[in-house]
């Protein structure tokens, strides 16, 4: 057979392959979208998949873009699956140069990422669960599919189109195609997505931004179990935006207010909005409210402490913040120009003879170690003061333990109403603390603490959980009681 | 003025005969008829907020930022405990219990590996480390722990859990 005669023939048998092959991907009216695997196909590459049709149910989705009756495996999906598998294999095969890595992240990406309609591809064979070896861990390929959705949004959203080697296309499709489609993954993969969506980013902004703000809301809504998953999309875009629609915040804060982080938001916005009276009526419901979990009181509390204008901050916690929110305490203290604002209340308390409790409250959050120090050796109330030592070593780093030391032997062995008198309980936590945080044995300081604990057990004054705690604590350290 | 006298005396004898007016709160008060409140664990952040900016690497000539851009110096765990709030409940009342730490954990930015795992990131938000290498948890104030007790009981558990023992100083430091 001569050259010519060969190449016709050749080219008759590539034309017949493609007419079949065009006619086997033509839609099969009423097939469903998932079937069992196919043990028989053998590429050279491990597709043992399995499917949620071996479950039992088929998959929930919202919004189904592709095809409702296509075939399962498309011409090029072993190719993707490849791709994504490489490029969530990475971590194994980082090896090199700073360059090197960087040309194989940028070559693993690409190929999973261009054209879009690849990466859409590549979110609805994870939506489908095409990907899933086990349920419990993410997959190679399922780490390639979350990486080139997250990767891949931001390329194509921000990408530099003049010396690109990508045809940038809008992402947005394919975002909203994922987040519809996440009730579908596995947890593993949805913990994958809010690890990336959190850690990369580009200079111009994250994965999910203000325009799937809605979005997010309404999956939330529509998928309760999975509320923790859509609350924490909808904090990272919060978080970013300067200027929340505030019908959507009022949304969140006068629906059900069970997610404390976004309330914290949500009041946050609208103080920076400057809509402080909205805000703290909003606030005050919340508080009020018989129904109101603790932990929404306290996200509550700590936004106005940290947003709303000082006075009214200042007179919001003293109303209703209880004795041990120290979340609010340090929301209060560590705002510009907090410190000094919340010294200036607790000394008016002090010259009015106010309750110990609400002075606790204001000074838990303070860091300086001079003004604590000065609370510690002043104050007429024993919860103060051991309120003030506790956060001069427990939420300080602390430079001068022995003045601390000092304060703390001084109320071993004394009486209640000895002005250097402190709970036995609380000097033992603040010996703990000290104790934690100095090198072992050879420093005098820790001799000291050593004994300051001894002592508070030997005095017979702690309550048995404290005393037990103390015991543990000398017994890591080799001084066994 | 007899008419006084048995009056008082009445009283006096009805008071000694009628159980729960001697059982209050050490203070001579009747039963409060309340129950404690239970309060579930809480965690939150606190303290500075670090930016930890991760490894950077370019694709197709964009920039991405990996390690993610907040991480609280403190994360205050609340353990559960139960307070007072006047929930009415007959026959009971809140007692004190003890107090409980409020533990406040250290984190920080910390460089974790070079490239290699670069989707993990090379500077992460991990927890600070004591001075003797274990994670650094301190204790940043207490709260205090209440229970429900009934009232009957209570005349004895008071001579037994009062604030003034030892020293006089005891665990509790609610001074009003």
């Amino acid at each position: 057979m001569n050259e010519r005669k060969r190449w016709l023939v050749w080219g008759g048998f590539v034309l017949g392959v493609v007419t079949l092959v065009g006619w086997w991907l033509q839609p099969v009216p009423g097939s469903e979208g998932v079937t069992a695997d196919q043990p028989g196909k053998s590429s050279g590459i491990d597709t043992s998949v399995s499917l949620a049709s071996e479950q039992g149910a088929a998959p929930v989705r919202v919004a189904d873009l592709a095809s409702e009756t296509g075939p399962e495996i498309l011409l090029g999906d072993e190719d993707l699956i490849a791709a994504l598998r490489a490029l969530g294999s990475l971590d194994e095969n980082t090896g090199g140069t700073v360059s090197a890595i960087e040309r194989r992240v940028d070559e693993l990406t690409m190929a999973v990422i261009s054209p879009i309609g690849r990466l859409q591809r590549a979110v609805e064979l994870l939506t489908e669960g095409r990907l899933t070896e086990d349920p419990t861990l993410t997959s190679a390929p399922e780490r390639g599919a979350v990486r080139g959705l997250v990767l891949g949004s931001l390329l194509h959203r921000h990408g530099q189109r003049s010396k690109s080697k990508l045809r940038a296309s809008s992402p947005e499709n394919v975002v909203c195609l994922a987040l519809e489609g996440a009730p579908t993954w596995t947890p593993a993969v949805r913990d994958q997505l809010l690890h990336l969506a959190n850690a990369c980013a580009t200079d111009k902004g994250r994965f999910v931004t203000g325009k799937h703000i809605r979005l997010v809301v309404e999956l939330r809504a529509l998928h309760p179990d999975l509320r923790s998953f859509y609350s924490e999309l909808l904090g990272f875009i919060m978080v970013d935006l300067p200027k929340v629609d505030q019908h959507l915040l009022l949304d969140i804060l006068q629906g059900e207010q069970e997610d404390p982080l976004l309330v914290r938001l949500a009041l946050k916005q609208l103080f920076d909005q400057g809509k402080a009276q909205l805000a703290m009526g909003l606030a005050r419901a919340l508080l009020v409210g018989e129904d109101t979990r603790n932990r929404v009181r306290v996200a509550a509390l700590s936004a106005v402490a940290g947003s709303a204008p000082m006075d009214l901050a200042l007179d919001f916690v003293t109303e209703f913040g209880r004795a041990g929110d120290l979340t609010v305490s340090m929301a209060l203290a560590h705002r510009p120009g907090g410190e000094d604002a919340v010294l200036e209340r607790y000394s008016e308390l002090v010259m009015g003879g106010a309750a110990g409790d609400t002075r606790r409250l204001l000074i838990a959050g303070v860091t300086n170690q001079s003004i604590l120090l000065g609370v510690a050796q002043t104050d007429p109330a024993a919860s103060v003061r051991s309120q003030a030592i506790m956060s001069g070593t427990g939420i300080a780093e602390v430079h001068n333990p022995e003045q601390w030391l000092d304060l703390l032997e001084q109320s071993v062995g004394v009486t209640s109403s000895d002005s250097a008198a402190l709970p036995s309980g609380r000097a033992a936590y603040a010996g703990i603390n000290i104790l934690r945080q100095t090198a072992r044995k050879s420093s005098p300081v820790f001799k000291r603490t050593v004994q300051l604990l001894e002592a508070l057990l030997d005095e017979g004054a702690l309550g048995e959980g404290t005393a037990g705690i103390v015991r543990k604590e000398l017994s890591a350290i080799g001084v066994p009681r | 003025m007899s008419r006084i006298f048995v009056s008082t005396a009445v009283c006096a004898v009805t008071s000694l005969l009628v159980p729960g007016w001697a059982t209050a709160q050490g203070s001579g008060t009747a039963c409060p008829d309340t129950r404690a409140t239970e309060i579930e664990v809480e965690a939150s952040t606190g303290g500075l907020i670090f930016n930890c900016r991760g490894a950077s690497f370019e694709i197709d000539g964009v920039t991405i930022n990996t390690g993610g851009s907040m991480c609280p110096q403190h994360v205050i765990i609340v353990p559960a405990h139960q307070i007072c709030e006047g929930i009415p409940l007959e026959g009971h009342r809140c007692v004190f219990e003890g107090d409980v730490a409020v533990q406040v954990h250290w984190f920080e930015c910390r460089a974790e590996w070079m490239l290699l795992g670069i989707f993990g990131a090379s500077v992460r938000c991990t927890p600070s480390l004591d001075a003797n290498g274990a994670g650094k948890v301190t204790a940043g104030g207490v709260i205090e722990d209440f229970k429900t007790g009934k009232c009957p009981e209570l005349a004895s558990e008071l001579d037994e859990v009062g604030p003034d023992t030892g020293s006089g100083r005891g665990d509790s430091g609610s001074d009003g």
